[in-house]
């Protein structure tokens, strides 16, 4: 083996090493077409209360990995404060969908803190199809 | 809530209570005549007194205190009778409130104005904020104290971390009932007890008092009025008196178990002041 092809068979081991570490480290690929995704059941999330107490606020965005039936595998945060995330991840892994080709859904949570008290409490969840759920917590009472 | 007071509040206050139906005001024995008989005085439901004469034989040495729409009657002989009476819509009446002192106290409505979170101000907050998130792994006491209690969750530490993390606290003018308001260093929460807005931002998890003892060592600059704050009596404006206000507020966002809803409770706000500088006193005196 001379020089040159030995540079070459290195290069591509280590393209190849380069290559497998980015696929590990981002696992969502593609595109998942909203008309691919509905939501058979979900369960509502609770603002967490600690980022209620430091009013924090934002979208937390959460891809999830899928069974042939439609049933969360594990999720991972995209995007969003780690303070909302935590919570999110665990409630995407409480979700059902119809199955799809990708095997993939995305889910995103956006948390508001509000003046407002809704009916239903401090804490108030909606979910606007196909995936897109509002988290809400009211104002907190001076002292 | 955190408040100082550069001048004692002499007897009720003058506001008036707002929002609650059951306000503690304490009808009392305030004579016993010749024939034994004792002048109390009454209200109606719409707050409107009434001067009476009750006979307090068999019942001698009568103090009359008042628990919702129930009185109850003492004696030095632990006999006690228990009265009705309907409860006080302090909101409309023609009373006063009472000054705070005590559970169940008037909650007086505050508001701000020029919500800002600009330098200086802000930098002096978040540079004190700085200073207890470095210390306060070093102060076992008061790291182990500044928990969450209750239904909340998290540490002291945690919560101030994210509060300057994401800037969610600010600085204002503070006025209650109105008139500007020296005497609240600073709050937490957003809404009022009665369910009224403050006027800050719903992301302000705190907020810093332009006007009070945070910034200023005296009263609207009258140097005969100094700030002092918490059981230390730090002098307004001081390390030390900042550090206090900010533990306190943040013991409140957290729910520290024991740690009481102190707004408008003088009492409440005292025992609080307590615990701050039970568990925190090293911490605060030791920062620099």
């Amino acid at each position: 083996m001379n020089k040159s092809t030995g540079i070459a068979i290195l290069l591509t081991i280590v393209a190849v090493v380069f290559q497998t570490h980015i696929v590990s480290q981002v696992q969502p690929v593609g595109t998942i077409n909203d008309k691919d995704m509905k939501v058979v059941d979900f369960v509502d999330l609770e603002y967490p209360q600690m980022a209620r107490q430091a009013r924090i606020q934002g979208v937390v965005v959460v891809w999830a990995r899928l069974d042939e039936k439609g049933n969360v595998l594990d999720t991972k945060a995209l995007s969003g404060a780690e303070v909302l995330a935590a919570a999110s991840l665990e409630n995407a892994k409480r979700w059902r969908f119809q199955p799809n080709a990708a095997r993939a859904a995305v889910i995103v949570y956006n948390f508001r803190v509000t003046d407002s008290e809704s009916k239903s409490g401090c804490s108030h969840f909606s979910l606007e199809p196909p995936n897109f759920a509002t988290i809400t917590a009211c104002a907190n009472k001076i002292q | 809530m955190i408040s100082f007071i550069a001048v004692e509040e002499q007897g009720w206050g003058s506001a008036r209570g707002k929002g609650r139906a059951f306000e503690s005001l304490a009808p009392r024995s305030a004579l016993t005549d010749q024939s034994g008989n004792d002048t109390v005085i009454t209200f109606d439901a719409n707050g409107n007194p009434t001067i009476s004469s009750w006979m307090t034989s068999p019942v001698t040495g009568v103090n009359f205190f008042v628990a919702d729409d129930s009185w109850v009657a003492t004696t030095p002989g632990a006999t006690y009778g228990e009265y009705s009476a309907a409860p006080i819509e302090l909101s409309t009446s023609s009373w006063p409130g009472s000054d705070g002192v005590g559970a169940g106290g008037a909650s007086p409505d505050l508001t701000v104005t020029n919500f800002l979170q600009t330098a200086p101000n802000q930098t002096t907050i978040a540079n004190v904020m700085g200073e207890i998130i470095t210390a306060l792994p070093n102060n076992a006491q008061c790291n182990n104290w500044l928990q969450a209690g209750g239904q909340s969750q998290g540490s002291g530490l945690q919560q101030m971390q994210l509060v300057l993390g994401a800037n969610n606290f600010g600085h204002a003018v503070i006025y209650q009932y109105g008139a500007v308001d020296y005497a609240d260093g600073a709050f937490s929460g957003q809404k009022n007890t009665d369910g009224t807005l403050v006027g800050v931002p719903t992301t302000a998890a705190f907020t810093v008092n332009d006007n009070g003892a945070f910034f200023n060592q005296y009263q609207n600059g009258d140097t005969t009025k100094p700030f002092f704050v918490g059981k230390r009596n730090y002098p307004g404006g001081s390390l030390r008196a900042q550090a206090t206000m900010l533990i306190h507020e943040t013991a409140h966002q957290i729910t520290v178990n024991g740690f009481q809803h102190d707004f408008g409770n003088r009492k409440a706000e005292k025992a609080n002041n307590k615990a701050v500088d039970s568990n925190c006193r090293k911490l605060i005196e030791g920062l620099q």
